[in-house]
């Protein structure tokens, strides 16, 4: 599947470069992620903070996804 | 767009000592600095959810999908807002019931219970402790309900 850089325009998406494809083409406009606020990097530093104070419930990852997962 | 499945995440943050760590903090770092297109499926997202409400106090757990999508920049697909459905159940139900400290498998069955399933006289599984207190209907170990059955026997 092509993908093609567009930039908002406060209104429209504006491609980049032309496009290829008949007039009327439905396509899918990828929404980028936005940016966390002040207050999230805040709240993260205190969650990131009470995980490093407990030790995980499992010893390794393997056995963190083995018990999330219910592998045998 | 790259997709992240759960013990890429969990690694990052739980398993800092992990030879894997530096590698995994690399391409985290291309995805968070926008070189690459990071996603994660709704679903997984709640497994980590899951993992880590054990940790994270209780009224903490709502705020984790949106603060994980923000802090490694991910694309949450489907977008939970858009498609809240999950297996009979809704995410807010699901992360609601992760604030108990469930994993996602444990919490879809909580909410299944729940709704589907709430005239059930109880849930039998051999870890009954971790169930204790955290869903609709009782819970035994299917010895203990075998001795309520056939009080005095021991089979």
């Amino acid at each position: 599947m092509p993908v093609v850089k567009a930039t908002f325009d406060g209104r429209v998406c504006v491609p980049s470069s032309p496009l290829d494809i008949p007039e009327g083409t439905q396509v899918d406009i990828v929404v980028p992620p936005r940016k966390p606020t002040e207050e999230e990097n805040r709240k993260w530093q205190e969650i990131l903070a009470a995980l490093d104070e407990s030790p995980p419930p499992q010893p390794t990852l393997e056995d963190a996804m083995r018990a999330m997962r219910k592998y045998p | 767009m790259i997709l992240l499945d759960s013990d890429v995440l969990i690694l990052d943050f739980r398993y800092k000592r992990d030879p894997r760590y530096p590698v995994n903090r690399r391409v985290l770092g291309q995805i968070l600095s926008g070189q690459v297109l990071g996603g994660i499926t709704s679903h997984t997202l709640l497994e980590v959810v899951g993992n880590m409400s054990f940790n994270v106090p209780s009224a903490d757990v709502p705020l984790l999908p949106a603060l994980l999508a923000v802090q490694y920049n991910l694309l949450v697909l489907p977008d939970p807002g858009a498609a809240p459905d999950y297996a009979g159940c809704t995410v807010p139900e699901l992360i609601a019931q992760m604030g108990v400290k469930m994993s996602l498998g444990d919490a879809v069955q909580a909410v299944q219970i729940a709704r589907f399933a709430r005239n059930a006289q109880c849930l039998l599984t051999w870890n009954a402790k971790h169930f204790m207190g955290k869903i609709a209907i009782p819970v035994l170990t299917p010895q203990e309900w075998l001795n309520q059955q056939q009080p005095g026997t021991t089979p």
